[in-house]
C-alpha cells in the first residue's frame, strides 16, 4: 500500500529476521527499531507486538515523525494515554490507528445507510468475531500476557469494539464475561460483552479464539429494518465472502411473518480498506489536515471499553497491572 | 465490483394490469403504423461496436430487431432518430394512455416497489461517495416524472434536472416546472447522473454515456438501470418474450455488450453490476408454456413444485448476473 501510493516512498523496514523478506528489496533493512527512529523518514508505520507499540510511537512522535500505529494501541489504558500525551505535545504531527474494518466495503455501505436516517435509529448491535485457532496458535505471542496485554478481545475483538463505537458513539455501561477454558492461556480465549449507552442502545459482542472457522458477523437492528454484515474480504478469503443484507421492517402482524422476507444482499468483491486507510493518512500529512477518523480519540475509546470489560469480568489476570 | 441479490414480491400484474397492458399495446401498434413509417427510420449497426454482422433478426409490432453477432446485443434497426422519437413520444396516444391511465392506476405500487427502492439504492452510494451538501443531479431521457417526484422527497436540498425528457410536460399537469429541464450541461458540473432505462430507449446509447461522462464531476456517480439480452428471459423465451416493445425498448445490450459500452466510454470505474430482477413465476410459467424447448425450466419452475428450488434458482441467476434487469453504478475517475 505504501509503495502503491504516488506520494509515499518506502525507504526503511525494521525486521529482526531479515531472511523473512524474500528477494531483492528497494528499501533498506535494519534490525533495530532505533535505526528507524534515528532515520530521515517522515512517517513510520508501527506494526509490532503490543508491548513495543507505546514506546516506539511516543519516540517517533517526539522526533517529529508522523505515525500510523497498528491496533491495539498498546497493552493498557496507560499506554494509549502516554501516546495521546505525546501527540498533544507534538502539535502538527499526524497520528492514525489501524482500525481498517471501518473501511471495509460492507461497513462503509452500512454506515452510509445508518447515517442517512432512512431506517431510523439504531436500537442494538450484535457482533461475532472469531478465529479458528490454528496449529501454532498456542505458541503465538498474542496469547502471552506480558507481550500482548490481553487475549482475543484485545487482539481481534477490539476491531468490533471500534465498529460498535463507530455506529453508536460509545457506551456508558459494560458487563463482560471471559473464559480461557479451552486453550488455558493466562488470557481469555472467549469474551462476551454486553454494552449499553445513555440512549438505551444495546450491543452484544462475542469475541472468540475457538470458533474453528474464521467468522465475522455484525447485525445492526434499526427502527425500520436491519442490516446484516457477514464475512470479510481478505487476501486468503478465510472470513468468507463479504456481504451486507438490507432488510426492511415489513409486517406489523407477527402471524404474517415469513421465513424469507424481501431482502437485498450485496456481495462485495473488492476490499479497499488498507488503501483507503493509507490514502487518508497520507492526505492528512501532505495537506496538513487533522486526522478525523481512526484517530487517538477512537483508539482511546476502544481501549477504554476493552479494559472496562476486562475489569468487569473479574478475570484474574486483568485485576493486576501490566509491568 | 459488487453485485446485489434481491428477494422481492413484485408481480407484473401489479404494475401492468393485463387489460390495461393490452390496451396500451393496441394503441402502440396503431401509433407505430401512423407515426413511424418506414421512410422515417434509418438503418443502424450494433449501437455499441458498429458491427454489421447479425446472428438473426425478428419483427415485433412491425419493427425489426437485430441480434449482433459478437456480443449478442439486440437492437432496433431501422430505428427513428432522436427528433422523430421526440415527436413520437409527445404525440403518441399510447404514451398518453400510459401516462394518464396506466400510471395513475399503478403509481402507488410503482413508487413503492420500483422507484423508491431504486432511488434508495442510489442514495446508499451517494451517501458513501459524495460529500457535497447541495448536490446537482440529472436524469437523462426520462419518459415519466416518477423518479423526479421520488428524488425530491429523498434529496430535498438537491437540484434535480431532467435532460431531454421524452414526454410531453403538458401531460404532467404542471408537476414539473420548465426550470427543471436542461437540454445540456456544461462539463464537469454534475454530482450524479441517472439513466433509468435511458440507454435502452436512446437511439445513440454510446453518445448518451459519453455525454454523461463529460458532464459528471470527477468522482461523480452514474446510476444505470437497463434490460439485458443476456438475461434469463431473452435467453430462454427468445423473441417470444414480452420484453420487446418498440420503439421504447430500442437497445437491449448483453452483459458483455454493456461492459464493452462502458469500456468504450473510458474514464469510468464500475462499482456495481448486478441483475437483481426477480422472476414473476406465474407470468414466466405462462410464457414458458407457450414456448418450445423450455422443458427443463418448466420442470424447475413448475413441475417440481419446490419453492426452495425456485428461490435458489432465482438467487443463482442474480448471483451470476444472468437476470434480465440490470443495474450499474459507475464512478467517474
Amino acid at each position: 500500500m505504501i509503495e502503491q501510493h504516488p506520494d509515499l516512498e518506502l525507504t526503511l523496514v525494521c525486521e529482526r529476521d531479515p531472511e523473512k523478506l524474500d528477494g531483492e528489496q528497494s528499501f533498506q533493512i535494519v534490525r533495530e527499531p532505533q535505526a528507524v527512529i534515528d532515520s530521515e523518514a517522515d512517517a513510520v508505520f508501527i506494526c509490532t507486538p503490543n508491548h513495543l507499540i507505546p514506546e516506539l510511537t511516543v519516540q517517533c512522535l517526539t522526533r517529529g515523525k508522523h505515525v500510523f500505529c497498528e491496533k491495539p494501541p498498546g497493552r493498557t489504558l496507560n499506554d494509549i494515554k502516554r501516546i495521546c500525551d505525546a501527540e498533544s505535545e507534538n502539535h502538527g504531527i499526524k497520528l492514525m490507528f489501524g482500525f481498517n474494518h471501518r473501511y471495509h466495503p460492507g461497513v462503509l455501505r452500512a454506515k452510509s445507510i445508518v447515517d442517512s436516517g432512512r431506517m431510523g435509529k439504531v436500537l442494538a448491535l450484535r457482533g461475532l468475531y472469531g478465529k479458528s485457532g490454528g496449529k501454532n496458535f498456542e505458541h503465538s505471542w498474542r496469547n502471552d500476557f506480558a507481550v500482548s496485554g490481553g487475549g482475543i478481545l484485545l487482539d481481534q475483538g477490539i476491531h468490533m469494539i471500534d465498529l460498535f463505537n463507530l455506529f453508536l458513539g460509545g457506551f456508558t455501561s459494560a458487563k463482560a464475561f471471559m473464559s480461557n477454558s479451552h486453550w488455558g492461556f493466562e488470557v481469555e480465549d472467549n469474551a462476551v460483552a454486553i454494552l449499553q449507552n445513555d440512549d438505551n442502545q444495546l450491543a452484544i459482542l462475542h469475541s472468540s479464539a475457538t470458533l474453528w472457522k474464521h467468522m465475522f458477523q455484525l447485525n445492526i437492528i434499526l427502527e425500520q429494518g436491519y442490516l446484516k454484515l457477514e464475512g470479510l474480504l481478505s487476501k486468503t478469503g478465510s472470513y468468507g465472502r463479504e456481504t451486507l443484507v438490507i432488510g426492511r421492517r415489513q409486517f406489523e402482524d407477527e402471524a404474517e411473518a415469513v421465513g424469507n422476507p424481501s431482502e437485498e444482499t450485496i456481495y462485495f468483491d473488492r476490499d479497499l480498506s488498507w488503501e483507503i486507510e493509507v490514502n487518508h493518512f497520507a492526505d492528512c500529512i501532505i495537506n496538513d489536515k487533522p486526522v478525523l477518523e481512526s484517530n487517538s480519540t477512537d483508539a482511546y475509546k476502544a481501549m477504554d471499553l476493552v479494559h472496562r470489560c476486562y475489569r468487569d469480568s473479574g478475570f484474574p489476570i486483568y485485576q493486576k497491572e501490566v509491568k | 465490483m459488487e453485485r446485489a441479490v434481491i428477494h422481492s414480491d413484485l408481480k407484473k400484474q401489479e404494475i401492468q394490469p393485463q387489460p390495461m397492458l393490452d390496451q396500451y399495446i393496441a394503441l402502440l401498434n396503431e401509433d407505430i403504423k401512423k407515426m413511424l413509417p418506414a421512410g422515417s427510420l434509418q438503418n443502424v449497426f450494433c449501437p455499441v461496436t458498429g458491427e454489421q454482422a447479425v446472428r438473426e433478426s425478428f419483427r415485433k409490432m412491425d419493427m425489426q430487431y437485430k441480434i449482433s453477432r459478437t456480443l449478442g446485443n439486440i437492437y432496433l434497426s431501422p430505428r427513428p432518430a432522436m427528433n422523430v422519437l421526440n415527436t413520437f413520444y409527445r404525440n403518441s396516444r399510447a404514451r398518453k394512455f400510459w401516462l394518464n391511465e396506466l400510471w395513475s392506476q399503478t403509481q402507488d405500487v410503482r413508487q413503492d416497489k420500483i422507484i423508491l427502492p431504486q432511488l434508495e439504492w442510489s442514495h446508499g452510494f451517494i451517501s458513501q461517495y459524495l460529500s457535497e451538501s447541495k448536490l446537482l443531479m440529472a436524469e437523462f431521457l426520462p419518459n415519466h416524472w416518477g423518479y423526479y417526484q421520488g428524488a425530491r422527497n429523498l434529496w430535498p436540498e438537491a437540484a434535480y434536472k431532467l435532460v431531454e425528457p421524452l414526454f410531453d410536460l403538458d401531460i404532467s399537469d404542471s408537476k414539473i416546472s420548465a426550470s427543471n429541464i436542461i437540454d445540456d450541461s456544461s462539463s464537469s458540473t454534475l454530482d450524479a447522473a441517472f439513466l433509468f432505462e435511458a440507454l435502452d430507449r436512446s437511439p445513440e446509447p454510446l453518445l448518451i454515456l459519453r455525454k454523461v461522462a463529460s458532464v459528471l464531476k470527477p468522482g461523480g456517480l452514474c446510476f444505470i438501470t437497463c434490460l439485458l439480452s443476456s438475461g434469463f428471459e431473452v435467453q430462454v423465451l427468445g423473441q417470444e418474450s414480452e420484453i420487446f416493445v418498440p420503439p421504447e425498448r430500442m437497445n437491449l445490450l448483453s452483459y458483455e455488450g454493456m461492459n464493452t459500452l462502458i469500456e468504450k466510454v473510458s474514464g469510468f470505474d464500475v462499482l456495481e453490476f448486478s441483475t437483481p430482477g426477480v422472476l414473476d413465476i406465474p407470468n414466466v410459467i405462462k410464457q414458458l408454456d407457450q414456448t418450445k424447448n423450455t422443458t427443463f425450466f418448466r420442470y424447475i419452475l413448475k413441475q417440481r413444485q419446490d419453492a426452495e428450488l425456485v428461490g435458489s434458482f432465482q438467487d443463482f441467476l442474480q448471483m451470476n448476473r444472468l437476470g434480465t434487469f440490470g443495474r450499474l453504478v459507475l464512478r467517474k475517475r
